[in-house]
């Protein structure tokens, strides 16, 4: 039970850092990152399907790079004329998100696709059989997030781009390239939900329209956690997805996952700012939000 | 009542004289046509006052949500209920699904507005909420009737006229869209409007001007959703069946699409918006049903980028350059 907690965090967590330092850093409300997700496991599945099913490891690999390719090209053709207007960037990446999800449905059909995990096998752990691959989740992910933390905490490009995040003007007076920080937070943003994309897949059925229902998730993730923050982010998801599989146990799925939501509500009610003030924090006390 | 007789600027004579226009237009549709495009007019319509009530909110004050839907949804479901289950008149169903919008909106606009939650957390919360009312429809069976709906709601009745009939319902609808249209182009075309431009623009400051902004923005929460509760009765009686898909995330996305396409605030135009989008959607869906959401998120996507002010910015535009133009002409 533990476990499965663990690695429903793991996942949920992945998909919200990506959306968590888009939407703190740039106020971008990215209603297309569901479809980061669905692409990445579209990309498992023709890999699956063309190179048999070890390539789930070549497609760990590939699949951020596919992403963070289509998020660079969303981020061009799109997302840089309405960085001023925030909600406006909800409205367009809506519309992308359709469009992306029917032109997948039409060139790779309705049916959900053949993903098989690469570790089908058990492994005791105290006596306990557990699926190995909801480990190797786990272990991915923890490895992920904590990369990320430290790119962010700890290196020159973090400081950079937490600059930007607190406040662009002044980032950009002191000689940092806020354009091109943005461009590379947002491709970041898209493959690791690409990356996420890959490990949901062996769960959960690759359909075009498989992202929508990480989105809501990992939005309220990012919003309760606390905007633009990554440890806010793992919180937030931890919160989140370990009381839905806690209420799973309890009460029947559809109700567990609207009492998460209903608890997501009180909360954001209470503390507006989210849990864990993010980078972020400093612009909206400053009264600019 | 003096700030209501307001003398008529030349812009507010072409709102009014576009919406004369319209309702002639629209009240001879079904002397016309086919009882099909009558009965698709109508159901056009309906969703058009939504429309309507998702222009005040978001279009007036900026406040974007993405959980409309469920107070179109709540109204449908509070007349299918009240009058399926328990008998009472569907005009008495119809004034009780408004109610149940309004308090609803009361009790989540309270807890979410005052509390200061605003612009994307409102947003993608107001999304939560519609989640919520959905699992509810879906999974409270004995009352809401879960996946299957409820089916068998008896027609409007009012004041002794049968709505039963394509054309009746078909003026009814037309009569109650217009009103609606009217009363709150009236309501809002003096101070109050601009207190809400005011604070839809920066809260901040318009607060700091005196207003108290979170009591404003509930009330117009709260008429905006009884309005969208009252389509949705009007919808539930007409179709005479509801079901969860109601509480659906595209029934809140499309409304704020057809209310971007219109023009945000100018309330005819997201009106027009609807009827027109609903309409080339029924007939789209008829030869290809795939094709329509690509085709609307393409056409959304180059209003967000190219014509963010919608139709009506575009006409407004339009307008100001012929009026220039004439202006050079004369000199």
């Amino acid at each position: 039970m533990l476990l499965n907690m663990l690695s429903a965090i793991s996942i949920l967590a992945l998909v919200a850092l990506g959306l968590a330092i888009v939407f703190g850093m740039m106020d971008i409300v990215n209603l297309a990152h569901g479809e980061f997700v669905t692409i990445g496991a579209f990309t498992l599945a023709l890999l699956q399907r063309y190179a048999g099913t070890n390539s789930f490891w070549l497609a760990l690999g590939v699949a951020p790079l596919i992403g963070a390719v289509a998020g660079l090209i969303l981020e061009r053709t799109v997302i840089r004329f309405l960085y001023r207007r925030t909600l406006d960037t909800l409205l367009a990446t809506y519309a992308v998100s359709l469009i992306v999800q029917k032109l997948l449905e039409m060139t790779m059909g309705k049916h959900p696709q053949l993903v098989s995990s690469p570790l089908p096998n058990t492994i005791d752990i105290v006596g306990v059989p557990y699926p190995a691959y909801r480990l190797l989740t786990i272990a991915i992910a923890v490895i992920v997030v904590s990369t990320c933390l430290l790119v962010l905490t700890r290196t020159r490009f973090g400081a950079d781009l937490r600059a930007v995040i607190q406040n662009r003007q002044m980032a950009e007076a002191v000689g940092i390239n806020a354009t091109r920080m943005n461009q590379i937070a947002f491709a970041g943003g898209a493959g690791l939900a690409a990356l996420a994309g890959v490990l949901i897949a062996p769960y959960a059925s690759v359909v075009a329209q498989m992202g929508v229902q990480f989105l809501t998730k990992a939005f309220l993730v990012v919003v309760v956690g606390g905007i633009g923050s990554v440890i806010g982010c793992i919180v937030g998801s931890s919160l989140v997805a370990s009381s839905e599989t806690l209420l799973n146990y309890f009460v029947d799925p559809s109700m567990a996952s609207a009492i998460v939501l209903i608890l997501a509500i009180v909360l954001v009610r209470f503390c507006p700012r989210g849990l864990v003030a993010g980078f972020g924090a400093g612009r909206s006390l400053a009264g600019k939000s | 009542m003096r700030k209501f007789l307001l003398p008529l600027r030349s812009r507010e004579k072409g709102f009014l004289v576009a919406l004369a226009l319209a309702a002639v237009t629209l009240a001879i549709v079904p002397y016309v046509s086919s009882s099909y495009t009558i009965n698709a007019m109508r159901d056009a319509m309906v969703l058009g006052l939504f429309a309507l009530s998702y222009d005040l909110i978001w279009g007036k004050t900026s406040t974007l949500t993405l959980g409309h839907a469920v107070f179109f949804g709540t109204g449908a479901y509070t007349l299918a209920i009240t009058t399926v289950q328990y008998g009472v008149a569907p005009w008495l169903g119809a004034v009780a699904g408004i109610c149940s919008a309004a308090l609803l909106a009361w009790v989540v606009g309270y807890f979410l507005l005052y509390a200061g939650v605003r612009s994307q957390f409102l947003a993608v919360i107001s999304l939560a909420v519609l989640l919520i009312v959905r699992q509810i429809a879906t999974s409270w069976r004995s009352v809401t009737g879960g996946d299957v709906g409820i089916l068998g709601i008896p027609p409007l009745i009012l004041g002794g006229i049968d709505l039963s009939g394509a054309v009746a319902s078909y003026f009814a609808a037309l009569t109650l869209l217009t009103v609606a249209l009217l009363g709150c182009w009236i309501a809002l075309r003096g101070t109050y409007g601009k207190v809400l431009a005011a604070i839809g623009m920066n809260e901040f400051r318009a607060k700091h001007c005196g207003f108290n902004t979170a009591f404003h923005l509930l009330t117009m929460f709260i008429v905006s959703a009884s309005l969208a509760g009252l389509a949705g009765a009007l919808y539930a009686s007409m179709a005479g069946v509801v079901a969860p898909d109601l509480f659906s995330i595209l029934l809140s996305t499309d409304v704020v699409l057809w209310v971007a396409i219109g023009g945000k605030g100018s309330l005819l135009g997201p009106v027009i918006a609807s009827i027109l989008l609903i309409r080339v959607q029924q007939e789209v869906s008829s030869y290809a049903a795939d094709l329509w959401p690509l085709i609307l998120g393409v056409v959304f996507l180059f209003f967000v980028l190219v014509l963010p002010k919608g139709l009506s910015g575009l006409i407004a535009w339009g307008s100001r350059k012929a009026g220039r133009r004439t202006v050079s002409v004369a000199k």
